[in-house]
């Protein structure tokens, strides 16, 4: 299960979970991929602070990087 | 257990020297294009301009923005010394590029894939390898002191002139153009909304080993023709993709901006 795909930022800190199990009411058990994400705060050129996340530091900075070039004025 | 130990030891170095060979080639030339070209289709006298890396090896190719490839490189020095806490953009500068578009031929296996980013996801597709139709014309002249004759074509809804010169007998262009008996100087559409132009060829001396695409990264599959629609969808409605508030001004400013990105290169998403 992806989390927050398909977005520029996120405002979760999931950090560094495997998998989850559940029982459901037929006692299954299901296990619920959670992906290991991490987040870090960003001041962007204009001033706003937010939240990146992403799942390796390069994926990360890469979105923080295109977030600041498509969202802030010139710079 | 001291053999099984070395064994393993020896099996992994292999392993990953396999791995390495597989997400790289070794680049011969090192060509670069200026693209001129008219992103806003209601206003093309509006013209801006990016220049583009193709590396050329024995069986693959790679076309890549020059802003995206130093770019890259920066991601990958800046990940390195990054110590976990608070990034601030207002203190860095790093080169700009509107074409995050990755073009990576692989002759062996006639595929063209292409990956791209979109609000922060990256997404890629595969093609077929499939020949152009070019129609080689008898008119010559020179351009960058090339020699060069004309040939026409039609791709992806565009009608294109191209000048290749038999000087560098390399069956390549910029972005996914190829196919002619020389290398391409020169390829524009008859409306001239994109013109690519050959700004230097360099013969690489040393093995330059270039990565092709990078396995391990998380891409979004999806085709050209889906790729097209999450695209518009996105220059449709930005806003909605930003997960904090916006003062209206700046709405109206990253709206704005989106709405003048309508002009793709390929018309024809097939």
């Amino acid at each position: 299960m992806k989390l927050l795909k398909n977005s520029f930022l996120g405002t979760v800190f999931l950090l560094a979970l495997g998998s989850v199990s559940i029982v459901t009411a037929n006692n299954e058990n299901k296990d619920l991929e959670v992906e290991k994400r991490a987040c870090v705060r960003t001041t962007f050129s204009f001033g706003v602070t937010a939240l990146t996340c992403g799942d390796t530091t390069e994926e990360i900075i890469a979105k923080i990087i295109e977030a600041d070039e498509e969202i802030c004025p010139i710079n | 257990m001291k053999k099984l130990i070395i064994l393993l030891v020896l099996s992994f170095a292999n392993f990953q020297a396999e791995s390495q060979n597989n997400n790289t080639f070794t680049a011969n030339y090192e060509v670069t294009y200026r693209l001129e070209y008219s992103p806003d289709s209601t206003d093309i006298k509006d013209k801006s301009t990016e220049d583009f890396y193709l590396f050329i090896g024995d069986e693959k190719s790679k076309f890549i923005s020059v802003n995206k490839w130093v770019r890259d490189s920066m991601i990958v020095k800046m990940a390195k010394n990054f110590n976990g806490s608070h990034i601030n953009m207002s203190k860095r500068k790093t080169p700009k590029t509107k074409f995050y578009e990755i073009i990576f031929k692989d002759y062996e296996n006639n595929q063209i894939k292409v990956s791209d980013r979109i609000g922060g996801d990256v997404f890629l597709y595969s093609e077929n390898i499939s020949p152009y139709i070019w129609q080689v014309n008898k008119d010559k002249k020179v351009i960058n002191d090339f020699k060069v004759q004309k040939a026409v074509t039609e791709f992806a809804g565009r009608k294109y002139v191209a000048w290749f010169t038999e000087e560098i007998p390399i069956p390549q262009g910029p972005y996914k153009f190829e196919g002619l008996p020389g290398l391409i100087v020169q390829i524009s559409d008859l409306e001239n909304h994109y013109n690519f132009q050959l700004i230097s060829f360099m013969e690489l001396k040393g093995e330059k080993e270039i990565i092709n695409f990078d396995n391990n990264k998380n891409y979004i599959k999806t085709t050209k023709k889906q790729l097209h629609q999450t695209k518009q969808d996105f220059f449709d409605d930005p806003i909605s993709r930003i997960p904090f508030d916006l003062t209206p001004q700046d709405k109206r400013r990253i709206k704005e901006k989106y709405k003048k990105q309508n002009n793709p290169i390929e018309l024809d998403q097939k």
